[in-house]
């Protein structure tokens, strides 16, 4: 079964696009024939759940809101670890481990919390409208990005680091 | 002299991917709350990030406002060009737009009531708060319960899919109408979802009277005084005074229910001013001819809510057959309009998804909804424009103005929420009043300003973020000296 890779975010609030670029890199550099899907995708709790709905494997690309001296680090964890690991909040929906329980108990075909991967930039400029991300979170997307392929296990058809930022940046994607 | 300040109380909903948001309570010598400040976090920049852009671009970047409520933005934004090009959609396009946001109102209504609202009524608001969730309606209502709003999700997400031409950020809305028709294969299975709908709306509504309004205890918490607040109301109606999601004159009606003002969207700045607190950047907008008298309710003060209860006290009665019976019965059980006790705003909801679903099925069943003129072209120069359509928070308003290019020379959104800040601020004071008395902070004070929240299911940074969790809360109590002497918090990480 196919790994479903998502970037979370919104292009037009600087670092919070970060999850969108790494994943539009992604899709350039992956080799044609890998098992995988790229998804970009501005939603939380229920309807992220949703997206996830028949996938053995997902990997989630995000920003996390952080203090400035940590700006750019790249973390990597499972859903398991969400709850104590992040304090997110949407006032409008469940939140992500409650809505893959009602997945589960319904009966949906998802990931376990192990196989739900998050890769995050932690990232500071978040609330301002923009399309330039700060360079220190710029410069981890490549990064995210080898990680990703780490974890999928499949050689690059192009390496990230070789991809100009000016390729992937716009901030609505139509294709 | 006013009492001097002995203590002060911080509630802090730290959110990471949302921003931070802070309420502080100020007592007096007595120990009684004196004063509360409500502070979130305000997504910075956006008129200048629009600013120098074609006024075209606006209903793809304002839906990229909200994560929540992108096709509110998608259908202000379409409006205020319709005015700006001076190009009046044809009937089909209207009726398109109007399904699209029908469909969108199903799938808003129903995830707040199931995720949010409901569970503190449904469950109970004395429930564990692990069990107060959607998982606990499922425990509590049953197995099929949650399949029922998954598939409405479900369903309605693909009817806007269908409609709006792409899933999360639709972009079929244009100046002028839409994009695209929809052909009769595709209005079977919108036409087959509607009435899904209106069952399942149906039946909301009796999950409702079941649990909720059979139980005294619950009809008591909503009647209370603590979540009780005789504000002006606002809200879209058409020409007979009744509730309309997309389009109409903007009603606001006085604490005594009786008319204060109708006028149409773009005469807004006539009747609405914005107050600017000094330990705050948020604006707190206000009834113009009315004044601003602070965080107070009744007649003399501006004041005013924009709500599914606003929507409701703010018309004269549903559109719909079932909507317009469930509404005759609110008023019945609740003592006539208009009713100020902001918990019903749940039930308030739920009748408006009755009324979504049943107006969803009324445009899905139109002979002209298929029709392919579902635009005009723009052929005029550009000016200025405002477009104004009711979000599922609260009247949302878009005003664009440009040079002969079309080129945005300014731009300036009242977001759902924002009618709403001054009646949240009144409402947390009201639920602090009623748990804090000599200095001493009851435990349920957590779960009071909570639900005086969800009521009015507040968009805090109208912003599209991800990674959703519950909302984190911190209470500080400080002495006259700053120092904390207590501290409780719920979902904090540490």
């Amino acid at each position: 079964m196919k790994t479903l890779v998502i970037g979370l975010g919104n292009p037009l609030l600087a670092d919070d696009g970060v999850g969108v670029y790494a994943a539009r890199l992604l899709r350039r550099v992956l080799p044609p024939d890998a098992e995988v899907d790229v998804l970009e995708l501005a939603v939380g709790g229920l309807e992220l759940m949703e997206a996830m709905i028949g996938y053995r494997r997902v990997i989630l690309l995000d920003a996390l809101w952080s203090p400035d001296g940590e700006v750019g680090q790249v973390v990597h964890f499972h859903a398991g670890h969400l709850p104590d690991t992040m304090h997110s909040a949407s006032a409008h929906d469940a939140d992500l481990p409650t809505a893959l329980r009602v997945g589960r108990r319904l009966g949906a075909l998802l990931p376990a919390d192990e196989d739900i991967h998050i890769v995050a930039v932690k990232a500071r400029e978040v609330l301002t409208f923009s399309q330039t991300l700060t360079p220190a979170v710029a410069e981890a997307i490549p990064q995210v990005v080898r990680l990703v392929l780490d974890l999928l296990g499949c050689a690059p058809a192009l390496d990230p680091y070789d991809v100009p930022f000016i390729s992937i940046g716009g901030w609505d994607d139509l294709a | 002299m006013s009492a001097p300040i002995l203590q002060r109380i911080t509630i802090d909903p730290i959110t990471r991917l949302e921003g931070h948001g802070k309420i502080e309570i100020f007592l007096d010598a007595a120990g009684e709350v004196a004063n509360v400040y409500f502070q979130i976090p305000e997504l910075r920049g956006f008129e200048v990030f629009c600013l120098g852009r074609p006024a075209e671009e606006m209903p793809r970047i304002t839906n990229r406002i909200c994560g929540v409520c992108p096709e509110a933005h998608h259908m202000a934004a379409a409006k205020a060009l319709d005015m700006l090009f001076h190009a009046d959609p044809p009937p089909a396009g209207k009726k398109l737009r109007e399904l699209f946001y029908s469909a969108f109102y199903v799938t808003d209504h129903t995830t707040h009531f199931y995720a949010l609202g409901g569970p503190d009524f449904v469950v109970g608001p004395d429930a564990p708060k692990a069990e107060r969730n959607i998982l606990g309606v499922v425990a509590k209502v049953g197995l099929e319960a949650g399949m029922k709003v998954i598939n409405t999700r479900k369903y309605n997400h693909e009817v806007i899919k269908i409609i709006g031409g792409r899933a999360i950020h639709p972009v079929a809305a244009l100046p002028g109408g839409m994009s695209k028709a929809i052909n009769e294969e595709e209005r079977q299975f919108i036409e087959k979802v509607a009435r899904d709908n209106v069952e399942f709306a149906l039946w909301s509504l009796e999950v409702f009277d079941q649990i909720v309004l059979k139980n005294s205890a619950y009809v008591d918490l909503i009647l209370s005084d603590g979540y009780t607040q005789r504000v002006y109301y606002m809200g879209l109606v058409d020409a007979n005074n009744h509730v309309n999601f997309y389009d109409g004159m903007v009603r606001v009606v006085g604490p005594d229910g009786a008319e204060f003002v109708k006028y149409a969207p773009h005469e807004y700045t006539e009747h609405i001013a914005e107050h600017v607190e000094p330990y705050s950047y948020l604006k707190y907008p206000y009834l113009r001819r009315i004044g601003w008298k602070g965080f107070v309710d009744g007649p003399d003060s501006g004041m005013y809510c924009a709500t599914p209860l606003s929507r409701l006290n703010a018309a004269d009665g549903m559109a719909t057959p079932r909507a317009q019976e469930a509404y005759e019965k609110f008023y019945a059980t609740l003592g006539g309009k208009p009713v100020h006790h902001t918990l019903a705003t749940h039930w308030a909801r739920l009748i408006e998804l009755l009324y979504a679903a049943e107006r969803m099925l009324e445009l899905a069943t139109d002979p002209e909804i298929t029709s392919p003129n579902v635009r005009t072209i723009p052929t005029e120069t550009p000016t200025w424009g405002v477009g104004t359509v009711e979000a599922p928070r609260g009247t949302l308003t878009h005003h664009y103005e440009t040079d002969e290019r079309g080129i945005l020379t300014k731009v300036n959104l009242i977001v759902g929420t924002t009618n709403n800040f001054a009646p949240i601020t009144l409402s947390i004071k009201k639920a602090a009043q009623a748990v804090i008395h000599n200095g001493v902070v009851n435990d349920g004070i957590l779960n009071m300003v909570e639900m005086a929240f969800r009521s009015y299911d507040p968009c805090f940074s109208c912003a599209t973020h991800s990674l959703p969790g519950q909302m984190p809360l911190e209470v500080i109590v400080r002495d006259a000296d700053g120092n904390i002497v207590d501290r409780r918090t719920q979902n904090i990480a540490r």
